[in-house]
């Protein structure tokens, strides 16, 4: 930790505990793994970047859950 | 009829055994006629923390293969004659009960108990399903721990695939010093993440250790420990009393001390 802390640049090991655990049950709830998330991602740009129109470098992938169901919502931007 | 509890966690060593060591004495020592059972085959814990392990003759294991009577395997506590002890067996295996015997086990305690408090094996295996079983209501205890909160998690989607609608929440080893500087998840962070209702915190206690070692649960001198007063106040909100966790563990800062001090 640095002594001066300005601005709360630097989170703390409370909040990034937090975040972790955020991120990662999202993941267990779907069982799903992190790294099929990644290889699902390559594959749709594989796909997706033989037609012109999308901006492939600003998907976004994100989960959400409502009640009990977690949602996969994938963006892809049009140029 | 007794109302049965089960009370898991998924992690090992975040404090099952001693939450069910305390609350079942904290209820006995209300009145209240409790059975406590450990369905922990093979790593038996319960007895020690009671201070029960030389009365042991029968055991869990004997009473579903019907080796013995159900009051002949149950031990009475040193200190409370309304407290009864059904230890695991210690030199067999996880799958030496079924699930059919564990819930003929429990109704057969209900009539005799107004609390049956069982003691669930970590992980969520063959024990963990038998140890749920027989069980009307679920009391999950996490620490606020990265791998501990994930591991409750996974235990409480399991409760509730199972039927038990509103499980309830012990976090143990709280340290609030330390929540306080940042330095780890405090109570509204883990209840934020698991969504789930709390029950009560107990703090960090060096006393804990040492009730262990002596064989005496912490709650008996309840008003000597943090970790003690935070037990019977567990007892309390399971009783239906309100217990209001916000100001419980909380060191008084300056401002609350000054005000104190000079009454404002």
């Amino acid at each position: 930790m640095p002594i001066f802390d300005f601005g709360g640049r630097h989170k703390s090991p409370r909040d990034i505990a937090k975040e972790r655990l955020q991120v990662m049950l999202v993941y267990d709830r779907a069982h799903l793994d992190p790294g099929l998330v990644d290889a699902l991602k390559e594959d749709l740009v594989r796909t997706v970047s033989k037609y012109s129109n999308f901006d492939i470098n600003n998907l976004t992938i994100d989960f959400s859950q409502k009640d009990n169901q977690v949602i996969l919502r994938i963006d892809i931007p049009i140029k | 009829m007794g109302k049965a509890f089960v009370i898991t966690s998924g992690k090992g060593g975040v404090g099952k055994t001693t939450a069910v060591a305390n609350i079942g004495t904290g209820l006995a020592m209300k009145g209240y006629s409790v059975a406590l059972v450990d369905t922990d085959i093979g790593l038996r814990n319960l007895d020690l923390l009671l201070g029960l392990e030389n009365r042991i003759v029968y055991n869990i294991v004997d009473v579903a293969e019907k080796k013995c009577q159900l009051k002949q395997a149950l031990i009475r506590d040193k200190r409370l004659n309304n407290l009864y002890l059904l230890p695991a067996a210690q030199t067999r295996e996880k799958d030496a009960i079924n699930r059919d015997q564990m819930i003929e086990i429990i109704e057969n305690l209900r009539p005799s108990f107004d609390y049956i408090l069982i003691d669930c094996p970590a992980g969520i295996e063959q024990g963990f399903k038998n140890a749920i079983a027989g069980a009307d209501y679920a009391i999950v205890i996490t620490t606020p721990e990265v791998a501990a909160v994930r591991d409750a998690d996974r235990v409480i989607g399991l409760l509730e695939a199972n039927g038990f609608r509103d499980p309830v929440l012990i976090i143990n080893r709280v340290r609030p010093e330390m929540v306080k500087k940042g330095n780890m998840l405090g109570i509204e962070d883990v209840l934020e993440i698991l969504a789930i209702k709390l029950l009560g915190i107990v703090p960090e206690d060096e006393e804990i250790i040492i009730s262990i070692n002596k064989g005496e649960p912490i709650i008996f001198n309840n008003n000597k420990s943090k970790a003690g007063i935070a037990f019977s106040l567990i007892v309390d909100s399971i009783l239906g009393e309100k217990v209001d966790w916000n100001n419980v563990f909380t060191e008084p800062t300056l401002i609350d001390r000054l005000r104190k001090f000079f009454n404002f």
